[in-house]
């Protein structure tokens, strides 16, 4: 994307962008750029169905509906050290649920026994945080007026937005009433612990009635873009520049988008977030290895897959051309003497380093995601061929209609080929590859092909994965499919149909920019599916 | 609104003991009322030839290990999860889902994949008999209808706590041993009542502040996290139902801590053992131990084989579900050892639950099945019922053939031996109650 910076480091769209954007406006799509179309939050007229692709002729903002979202065990963690500086246990929470492969926690009700356990860690985290925070937290004497203007304050942090009264007055009663019972500190613990128990903090609440398509204030803006970004809540800065209404126009926004891309937290925290989700690299069978067969495997041995495949990853976006292309061809690994005694490499002297090997061709070939898709004993050309297909490619593949033994030889007999022909194939040249990752070379079969839905069309042959992944990392379509996970990611929900124009129009600029991870980002970060919100159907 | 200090101190007042527990005279009453364990283990059985009990009711060797407890046994199938439904909708290990809800699944791609669209019997015979149920699970793994037993409502699974020191802390942790009406108010409780009640009232004022600003669909799930701080609220003020029965001989032990989260015939006996005094101690009586989870591959796979003692691990060999089909597929001349030993292997451990029931095993009924029967097929489900028979609530010690009916007229029944009556049955098939007398 032609994003230009001027003099003062602010962010412009170049002359040529902008005369695309606008042939795009004429053309109809919603657009992405606010400063083109500030009033078109005005012009409402019933939103056309979710379900139906949007007719983007019409000056009319089109986003898919967003579910209510719970925040991640991840994000819950975060929040806590950045809100009172204690790391909380969350070991024996309830797991967050998927939404397409991303966590999302807005597909079905929080867990009944986790309601409980919010509460018991708020109350515990309360009591270790207030000694700590004491009188950073409360500068004038503990009591009722104190608590009133702390609860204000720490409340705008915690609920990502100022208070309105009745909340605030709902809270400082909470220590009105136990004050007089219980003492000052231990009131105010509680005040806290409510704080960290409530809705507010909790869910990710957006405001938009059923159905009901509206613009998101500044505070609402900032936490999804915080969440998408660093997979954590708004900091205080980005909180005082929305109080500064600096997030109320583009140029306001974009900053703070560069601002958290050039932290290391976007591609640490959010982009690792994002990678991990994307590829399985947390799926059980990532870890769960047979011990007869892999009597070398470990829990630790694990971990070092992860970080290694995790820091390939990021090592493309932080130091490297910052391209899917790259992505997904690189040979480079991050080695460390764990990586390295699986590798058959030398090992480094100390923590990570950076090797290339000829048998490795970018994240399909990285340890990790090739033990997450194999079982505990075997590779399996089913569940790599899967990921390719569901997560690459985007493409769906039902689960299947069960009753059937052994898959790999009675396919046919079976009627399962309509499936396993988009998946299979695909698989199958990652025969190299074990299922803890080490290139095994026994000759093997290593040809595969990339089937199309549409059984008429011909397949896309190749010789093995290198060649695999050098198609991948050419094909329009991958890349389409990329900014389509991201979009999954930084939403926590699939893109409707309602969406359409918003996607397509991701993967033009996703496409224009050469692949670019970062600009695919700040093309989410400032879309109308990010700064709209829509409301769920009734159902 | 607030909610006044005089009204949190007046509930305060009454109660005595610890924060979720009290222990009543009542509690030592002569005739402790029935209590109920679902035990699941994964993946479906060896075809109905081989696992039903021939005439005389010998059970067939790899039940041998419960061959001690076989005058307390019913052995029950040929009845089909969910009727027709069941028949209709064979996919895999979506049983799972059925089995304990009797009802009909989620079964678009939307998630969670493959929930079941109504409760299960253990939530709701908690609920009947006013306690919380103990879901409990050892090596329990991903997060969708084919590994989840448990529902607390329509399309939400209920995950069993894996950890069993976290399911002792949270059943047993204020527990004390020995048992008996405790003789004066515990400060720490009643300060932890007093705090804790009040923060619960002040997030559910913030909560239903909230609920009516949420489109339907949202609030239909916020409404259950709004209904659970209650039902914590109302904990608080009332404490444990009088009638809890308190067995003499509750004694709880905390499970040993680090257990690697993959040991998994450690962490089965850890969580019976937490099971078992949770039951015994009076804290619940509905207790539901989940074995492990069905199927392979992406949709979860079973413990690597080094657990298994005996294993002689032939073919290709990639955990449980593989060896079952294997054996399904055919393949019986390999695998027919292996299946055994592994079949067998669940019984030993569902001996052990008896054992460590003791004398408690004629209170307490277990219920034991599995998600689909020979090969994925729903129809032949095995179903096993242990103890649970005094006061000759059924007859024991025999094998029943259901004759087609479906499976929810034996949840019913289940239902009716714990004393919660159901005479329209249960679960969204509800087809009236099969008869056990």
């Amino acid at each position: 994307m032609d994003w230009t910076r001027d003099g003062m480091g602010v962010i412009r769209l170049s002359q040529q962008w902008f005369g695309a954007a606008i042939a795009l406006l004429l053309a109809g799509c919603t657009g992405q750029f606010d400063g083109l179309a500030e009033s078109r939050a005005d012009v409402r007229p019933p939103p056309p169905p979710i379900d139906e692709v949007p007719n983007c002729v019409e000056e009319m903002v089109h986003v898919g509906p967003s579910p209510l979202r719970r925040i991640t065990n991840d994000q819950y963690v975060a929040a806590l050290e950045m809100l009172v500086g204690v790391r909380p246990d969350v070991s024996n929470f309830a797991p967050d649920t998927e939404n397409h492969s991303y966590l999302s926690n807005n597909t079905t009700a929080v867990e009944r026994a986790q309601v409980g356990r919010y509460f018991d860690t708020a109350d515990a985290i309360a009591q270790e945080a207030l000694p700590r925070n004491r009188s950073a937290w409360f500068p004038c004497d503990l009591n009722s007026a104190c608590i009133r203007q702390w609860v204000t304050n720490f409340g705008k942090l915690a609920f990502r937005r100022p208070l309105e009264s009745e909340e605030i007055d709902t809270l400082v009663s909470i220590y009105d009433d136990l004050e007089p019972e219980v003492g000052a500190d231990a009131a105010a613990e509680q005040t806290l612990a409510a704080i960290l128990s409530s809705p507010q903090f909790l869910y990710v609440l957006e405001g938009a009635a059923e159905s009901e398509i509206r613009e998101l204030d500044a505070y609402a803006w900032a936490t999804r873009a915080s969440l998408f970004l660093w997979n954590e809540m708004p900091d205080r800065e980005l909180v005082a520049a929305a109080d500064a209404g600096e997030l109320d126009d583009p140029a306001g926004r974009v900053r703070h988008v560069e601002r958290m891309l050039d932290a290391p937290k976007w591609v640490d925290e959010g982009l690792g977030h994002f990678f991990a989700q994307w590829l399985w690299l947390d799926h059980p069978e990532a870890t769960e290895k047979d011990r007869m067969e892999f009597p070398d495997f470990s829990a630790a041995l694990a971990d070092s897959m992860r970080e290694s495949n995790l820091r390939f990853a990021q090592g493309v976006v932080r130091g490297g051309s910052g391209t899917l292309h790259e992505l997904l061809t690189s040979p480079r690994m991050h080695v460390d003497a764990a990586m390295a005694s699986l590798l058959n490499v030398p090992a480094p002297a100390s923590g990570f380093e950076v090797i290339e090997l000829d048998d490795r061709h970018g994240l399909l070939t990285q340890p990790r995601l090739l033990a997450a898709t194999s079982k505990s004993a075997d590779e399996s050309k089913i569940i790599r061929g899967l990921l390719v297909r569901r997560q690459m490619l985007c493409g769906d593949v039902d689960l299947p209609p069960q009753n059937i033994p052994e898959v790999d030889d009675r396919l046919a007999e079976l009627g399962c080929v309509g499936c396993h022909r988009l998946m299979d194939p695909i698989g199958a040249s990652f025969g190299q590859f074990d299922a803890i990752g080490r290139f095994v070379s026994e000759p093997v079969e290593t040809g595969g092909r990339i089937e199309f839905e549409d059984p008429n069309e011909r397949a896309i042959e190749f010789r093995d994965v290198g060649e695999l992944a050098e198609i991948l990392s050419t094909n329009e379509d991958v890349d389409a499919c990329f900014s389509r996970q991201m979009f999954r990611f930084a939403f926590a929900r699939r893109e409707a149909a309602a969406d359409s124009c918003t996607v397509d129009q991701l993967a033009q600029q996703f496409d224009a920019m050469n692949g670019s991870v970062r600009e695919l980002a700040i093309a989410i970060a400032m879309s109308d599916a990010l700064r709209y919100v829509r409301g769920t159907e009734g159902g | 609104m607030k909610t006044t200090r005089r009204l949190l101190l007046g509930a305060s007042a009454t109660a005595l003991g610890l924060p979720f527990l009290r222990f009543a005279p009542s509690a030592l009453a002569q005739d402790p009322p029935k209590r109920v364990v679902f035990w699941y283990t994964p993946n479906s059985m060896m075809d109905a030839r081989t696992w039903r009990p021939t005439p005389g009711f010998t059970l067939p060797e790899f039940l041998s290990p419960l061959n001690r407890y076989k005058d307390k046994m019913v052995f029950i199938d040929n009845m089909p999860l969910c009727g027709r439904y069941g028949a209709d909708h064979r996919r895999g290990h979506q049983g799972t889902a059925m089995v304990l809800t009797g009802s009909s699944i989620n079964s678009s791609s939307s998630h969670p994949n493959y929930a079941a669209n109504g409760p299960s019997l253990d939530v709701v015979l908690a609920d009947r008999l006013g306690v919380q149920p103990a879901i409990l699970g050892a090596w329990v793994r991903n997060n969708n209808g084919t590994s989840r037993i448990t529902y607390s409502g329509p399309r939400q699974p209920v995950s069993p706590e894996n950890n069993p020191v976290t399911a002792f802390n949270e059943l047993l942790g204020g527990v004390m041993p020995g048992m008996g009406p405790m003789t004066g108010p515990d400060p720490a409780a009643e300060r932890h009542r007093l705090t804790r009640g009040r923060m619960l009232a002040g997030v559910r004022e913030s909560m239903s502040r909230i609920m009516n600003t949420l489109p339907s669909d949202d609030r239909r799930r916020f409404q259950l996290h709004l209904d659970e701080v209650e039902s914590l609220e109302r904990a608080l003020q009332e404490g444990a139902d009088d009638g809890t029965f308190v067995s003499a001989m509750c004694d709880p032990t905390a499970p040993a801590s680090g257990i690697d989260s993959s040991d998994y015939p450690r962490l089965m006996k850890a969580q019976i053992d937490v099971a078992v005094q949770a039951l015994r101690c009076g804290v619940t009586r509905v207790a539901t131990l989940q074995n492990g989870t069905s199927g392979g591959g992406g949709t979860g796979q079973s413990h690597p084989r080094g657990y298994v003692p005996g294993l002689t691990q032939t073919g290709r060999y990639t955990g449980e579900h593989d060896l079952v089909h294997s054996w399904h597929n055919g393949n019986r001349d390999a695998t027919s050892a292996d299946r055994f030993t592994l079949e067998r292997w669940y019984a030993e451990h569902l001996a052990y639950l008896c054992e460590q029931l003791g004398p408690d095993l004629d209170h307490t009924l277990i219920f034991a099945f599995k998600d689909a029967g020979y090969n994925h097929e729903y129809d032949n489900v095995p179903f096993m019922l242990i103890g649970g028979n005094a006061g000759n609530s059924h007859r024991t010690g025999r094998y029943v053939d259901g004759g087609g009916r479906g499976h929810n007229a034996l949840l019913a029944a289940v239902a009716e031996i714990v004393g919660v009556s159901m005479p329209t049955g249960f679960g969204e098939f509800a087809d009236g109650v099969m008869s056990l007398s």
